[in-house]
């Protein structure tokens, strides 16, 4: 009997301690978890949307984005404030990428020019997939006002809806390109709905 | 003195002479899952040898309260506790090495090298000499896996640590960084070792390993 | 059902993203049995039982117990020890009920645990956000890419055997190398999925 009773014992109170002090690490740094995820993301959106000075979260974008597997990626919109004017949104946008996730977030004004686009924190390779954040991949979707589907190319680019791939990661091209194009299309339904008001 | 001496030993040896990684062929998925760059290999290294130091201090403590029936499960709980702070820890103040690790990071639980001292030498000896033996390992592996991302950084995206230190005279070669380039970066330094030092690389099918892990037949059954 | 879906999970776990040759979970195994093709396709039985079954109980533990309870924190631990009790359970039954299963994938059951594979698919299955079916399909399919992985390599290292190789690159180091060239040839699958 004793050779079970003392193990026993032994290992649930093992796991007891383990798990109080899992706890407490948890409660030391879950706040600043949030706080950093929050200010990264503040961030972001004033790097996509310079023009506005402040955010407010779109509340009709569960409606329009719920139940359509193009526009789902859209995690969250934000309309850009300056004074009383809104001057464009804000999306965030995670796609699948090679390594996992990656959380897009893409500006674009009134007028449905992409101001900006940040890629966040991924697990992409580095040297490859890593390279979206960089120049001159990301710089290809700013400035341009889409009149048709963005799509991903190699090496021949004849218009600015054509979007040249980082080579040998293809993958993750794609899927920022995807989420652009999330973006661009919730941001003209909800242009659409009057949002804009 | 020999206590000193005994210290200095447990210390140095996981760096080279029983160098984890070059040496045993432990820990070879992160090894080469995540030396895409060197800066991985560091992050890596770290947070393994923060893992290591911990679960080696507090099963060496814990020695004569576990068990021997219940070891293992007790091990591996404690290592994943360890884990996990590590983990949150890197979350709170490190995200972005968080991201770029992935479930490598959680992954570090199963990770033969932690176990195997535990087993081997954390069960058997006092804190401090266990303590040292886990710094001594995690440098070692740190080493390891900074010489690999090296080598593949290098050739594979002509950086090291993201500086741009080949100013183009190759072109890079692409697939170092790819999965293959894993296996084959570290196939080639191994036959390195065997060639130009008496080492030997001693990957005894995991028999090295304490669990039961690979075809040894020496590993034990985990009773729960 | 999503069909479409389910089919692209299959595809990516068994070629595309393959978890030994391109996700390098389960390496230790992969070098380590992969000698022989019996103990390889033994080895890879009883990783597919066990991933199928992980992947199903983990996800729906994770759901259940620790997203309620706000505890998802404790995954890692959670998981490594459900996945632990996990293969005992497994090795208990099958001993008990499937004794012809059990001869053929018994001694490596107990291998398992440790399988980063294994604690890899339960991660994935979360990280993925896949639902309970897909997070089982997925175990499956995992379990089955590392099959495939192991068995091709098993075949090519049989072969080695027979081959003059210079001294400094026998054993681990060729195997190694060997390994590179197979995990080359599955890059030939990236374009199957958009």
């Amino acid at each position: 009997m004793h050779d079970v009773v003392k193990p026993t014992i032994v290992l649930f109170v093992i796991c007891t301690i383990i798990t109080l002090a899992l706890a407490f690490t948890n409660l030391m740094t879950k706040d600043r978890i949030d706080e950093m995820i929050k200010t990264k993301q503040e961030d972001d959106r004033r790097r996509v949307l310079s023009l506005a000075e402040s955010f407010e979260e779109v509340a009709e974008l569960e409606e329009i984005v719920s139940g359509n597997e193009d526009l789902n990626i859209v995690k969250e919109a934000y309309r850009g404030i300056k004074g009383e004017e809104t001057v464009g949104n804000v999306f965030l946008v995670e796609s699948k990428g090679y390594g996992g996730p990656i959380t897009i977030t893409v500006g674009i004004d009134v007028e449905g020019k992409i101001t900006g686009v940040e890629i966040g924190d991924n697990s992409e390779t580095p040297g490859l997939g890593a390279k979206a954040k960089d120049e001159p991949f990301i710089s290809q979707f700013v400035g341009i006002i889409p009149q048709e589907p963005l799509k991903v190319v190699k090496n021949n680019k004849t218009k600015s809806e054509e979007i040249d791939a980082i080579s040998s990661a293809t993958i993750t091209s794609k899927a920022v390109t995807k989420a652009v194009q999330a973006a661009v299309d919730t941001n003209a339904e909800l242009m659409k709905r009057g949002g804009n008001s | 003195m020999s206590v000193v001496k005994d210290g200095y030993k447990n210390l140095t040896k996981g760096i080279i002479k029983e160098n984890p990684v070059f040496r045993l062929v432990l820990g070879t998925c992160p090894t080469l899952a995540i030396t895409t760059s060197a800066e991985n290999g560091i992050g890596m290294g770290i947070a393994a040898t923060v893992v290591l130091i911990g679960s080696n201090a507090v099963i060496s403590l814990l020695r004569k309260v576990i068990p021997d029936k219940v070891r293992i499960p007790a091990y591996i709980t404690i290592i994943a506790g360890f884990v996990t702070i590590v983990q949150m820890l890197l979350k709170a103040y490190l995200p972005a090495i968080d991201k770029q690790l992935g479930i490598y990071i959680p992954l570090i639980v199963v990770n033969c090298i932690i176990l195997a001292r535990a087993e081997m030498f954390a069960s058997k000896n006092g804190v401090i000499m266990s303590i040292l033996d886990a710094i001594g390992m995690g440098i070692g592996f740190t080493l390891a896996l900074l010489t690999l991302g090296t080598i593949r950084e290098v050739l594979g995206n002509g950086t090291w640590f993201g500086m741009d230190i080949t100013g183009g005279i190759f072109e890079p070669v692409l697939i170092m960084i790819l999965p293959p380039g894993g296996f084959l970066a570290f196939g080639f330094v191994l036959s390195a070792i065997n060639k130009f030092t008496s080492l030997k690389v001693e990957h005894k099918d995991c028999a090295s390993c304490p669990m039961p892990c690979g075809a040894s037949g020496k590993g034990e059954e985990v009773k729960l | 059902m999503d069909w479409y879906k389910l089919m692209v999970i299959v595809i990516g776990a068994l070629l595309v993203e393959n978890f030994v040759l391109s996700k390098f979970l389960g390496i230790c195994p992969f070098l380590g049995v992969s000698k022989k093709l019996s103990t390889a396709l033994g080895m890879g039985g009883a990783v597919i039982f066990v991933m199928t079954i992980a992947s199903g109980v983990t996800r729906l533990l994770y759901d259940c117990l620790l997203v309620p309870f706000g505890l998802g924190y404790l995954q890692t631990i959670a998981f490594i020890l459900v996945i632990a009790a996990l293969v005992q359970l497994v090795e208990v039954v099958l001993k008990r009920f499937v004794p012809p299963l059990y001869k053929a994938l018994g001694i490596y059951l107990p291998l398992i645990t440790t399988n980063c594979a294994v604690l890899g698919v339960a991660l994935l299955n979360i990280e993925e956000g896949y639902n309970l079916l897909e997070s089982v399909v997925y175990g499956f399919s995992g379990g089955l890419g590392f099959t495939l992985g192991l068995v091709l390599f098993a075949g090519v290292r049989e072969r080695l055997e027979y081959c003059d190789i210079p001294k400094s690159f026998e054993g681990l180091p060729i195997a190694l190398i060997a390994a590179a060239l197979v995990s080359v040839s599955f890059f030939g699958f990236q374009g199957l999925i958009e």
